[in-house]
């Protein structure tokens, strides 16, 4: 039989003993049961020492090959053994971070389920999956996971991932908080948003839009979004993942802005698409590029 | 949508001046007309039978040549190759829907009839709810998020009754089975409303 892992057999009844004889000495096989890390393993038992005295002790003995020559006694059995279990443990996989993987997959296969290369409704949904296990971009974890177990939580009807979609959205809004509130330090204005400043803003709305905690969340959500691409300045938004999150926004702050009468973002910028960019009263308006305001940040802050 | 111009005004106290024709002033209602039947001609390529045959309308003395220009942007059955193209339909007809609801108040004011405009709003009201039909049997939970406007919008301004129900149907059932829950529920509180 392969492999070098052993196999320890706590009960006798999990034992199929084969008992043989072999130069006038009885020895028994312990054969292990169906697993994949079975292993033969041949251990000398006290009746047998008993009646062979006159072979040496074996109990110095330890096993280190799968030969049916060997013999360990039970002593050298357990702590092989639990060293062997121990060691198998060190090798097991995260299993949180496994169904972090899997309930984002669910999430991006749920949202954009066309291949990659012919996504058209947001292929920066792909980039989830790296965001949420890299080691630097940890803003956008929180968001992340509460649209992702949000969505799944509630299509499977799990409570218990509702449960905890909700934290993670209490703890992105947190951190969202957060980071509006840093300035840059020689001229004390507001920082310039990044990607993952308008993707935590986007997701969090996407959490919304399963379960909504208030019925201006949503738009309160996307109007920053737009308010952040405004400052990012048109330049940034013409190419890349950028470019992804301004398409998302716009076709949200279609609804956004007709509903609540906020000014939607329309740069000047020709993109391919411009001959299909449908013409509504809202994106008719003119972008003037604003000096960092945040007052509707404020105004969301006190509502929360 | 008045309510919604002075509001914009309010937001925006140096808009931008416009001395041209009404027609390139994006606050007025004929700008969008005329973006609108600028797109026209890329859905109607979709199929040929897309467009609706419109000369007997043109045989009756009672529709004026606005109306029939109306017309001959409204489709007469709806083609949904994919999923992208049937968003970007389901927003065209609600383009018209925003539109058309100021025409009529507008007719009424000077003194025609609005129920011609009924018709037109009828016509568009189908097409999105063909086109959320459509999108029902995807699976795609964006299209599900971009078409809840539209019917939100079918609700609310469409005259007939059948049609408001099945744009409410729509909302209640992605609510329910779609995981589109908070956002489906704000639009249906907001009618409510």
């Amino acid at each position: 039989m392969d492999g070098h892992i052993f196999l320890f057999l706590e009960t006798d009844s999990d034992v199929s003993r084969k008992r043989t004889r072999r130069d006038g000495v009885k020895k028994s096989k312990a054969i292990a049961q169906a697993s994949a890390d079975g292993v033969l393993a041949n251990f000398d038992r006290p009746n047998l020492l008993q009646r062979n005295k006159n072979e040496p002790s074996n109990r110095s003995r330890i096993v280190n090959k799968p030969t049916a020559n060997r013999f360990l006694t039970i002593d050298d059995a357990q702590s092989i053994s639990s060293y062997e279990l121990t060691r198998k443990r060190a090798y097991q996989p995260d299993i949180a971070a496994l169904f972090e993987q899997h309930v984002v997959a669910h999430f991006i296969s749920f949202f954009d389920n066309s291949p990659p290369a012919q996504s058209h409704l947001g292929s920066w949904f792909l980039l989830l999956p790296s965001m949420l296990s890299s080691g630097t971009r940890t803003l956008v974890r929180p968001p992340i996971l509460a649209a992702s177990l949000a969505l799944y939580g509630n299509l499977s009807n799990q409570p218990t991932i509702v449960t905890e979609a909700y934290k993670w959205y209490g703890s992105g809004l947190k951190r969202q908080r957060k980071r509006l509130l840093l300035q840059e330090p020689e001229t004390m204005a507001p920082i310039i948003p990044t990607v993952e400043d308008v993707s935590m803003a986007l997701l969090l709305a996407y959490f919304e839009v399963v379960f909504h905690t208030s019925p201006e969340a949503y738009f309160q959500h996307h109007t920053g979004a737009s308010k952040m691409l405004e400052l990012m300045g048109p330049e940034a938004c013409q190419t890349g993942v950028l470019h992804e999150l301004f398409q998302t926004v716009r076709f949200h702050m279609v609804r956004v802005s007709l509903i609540t009468s906020v000014q939607a973002l329309e740069f000047e910028a020709d993109f391919p698409d411009r001959s299909m960019y449908l013409s509504s009263r809202a994106n008719a308006r003119y972008l003037q590029r604003r000096n960092g305001s945040l007052s509707h940040w404020n105004r969301k802050q006190k509502a929360l | 949508m008045p309510e919604t111009l002075s509001h914009a005004e309010t937001l925006h106290p140096n808009p931008p001046s416009y001395t041209d024709t009404p027609e390139r002033n994006p606050r007025e209602t004929s700008y969008v007309i005329a973006k609108l039947e600028a797109i026209w001609p890329q859905l109607e390529g979709l199929a040929p039978e897309y467009g609706y045959d419109t000369s007997w309308l043109s045989l009756s003395d009672e529709i004026s040549p606005h109306i029939l220009r109306l017309w001959n942007c409204t489709p007469r059955e709806s083609v949904f190759p994919d999923i992208v193209t049937t968003i970007t339909i389901a927003f065209y007809h609600l383009a018209w829907l925003l539109v058309l609801p100021s025409l009529s108040s507008a007719s009424i004011s000077t003194g025609t009839s609005s129920t011609i405009h009924d018709d037109l709003i009828i016509a568009h009201s189908s097409s999105i709810l063909s086109a959320a039909a459509y999108i029902d049997g995807q699976r795609n939970g964006c299209a599900y998020i971009r078409m809840v406007f539209p019917l939100r919008t079918v609700c609310l301004n469409s005259p007939s009754a059948e049609q408001r129900e099945n744009a409410r149907y729509w909302l209640e059932m992605w609510r329910m089975n779609k995981g589109m829950g908070g956002i489906c529920e704000v639009a249906l509180a907001s009618m409510e409303r």
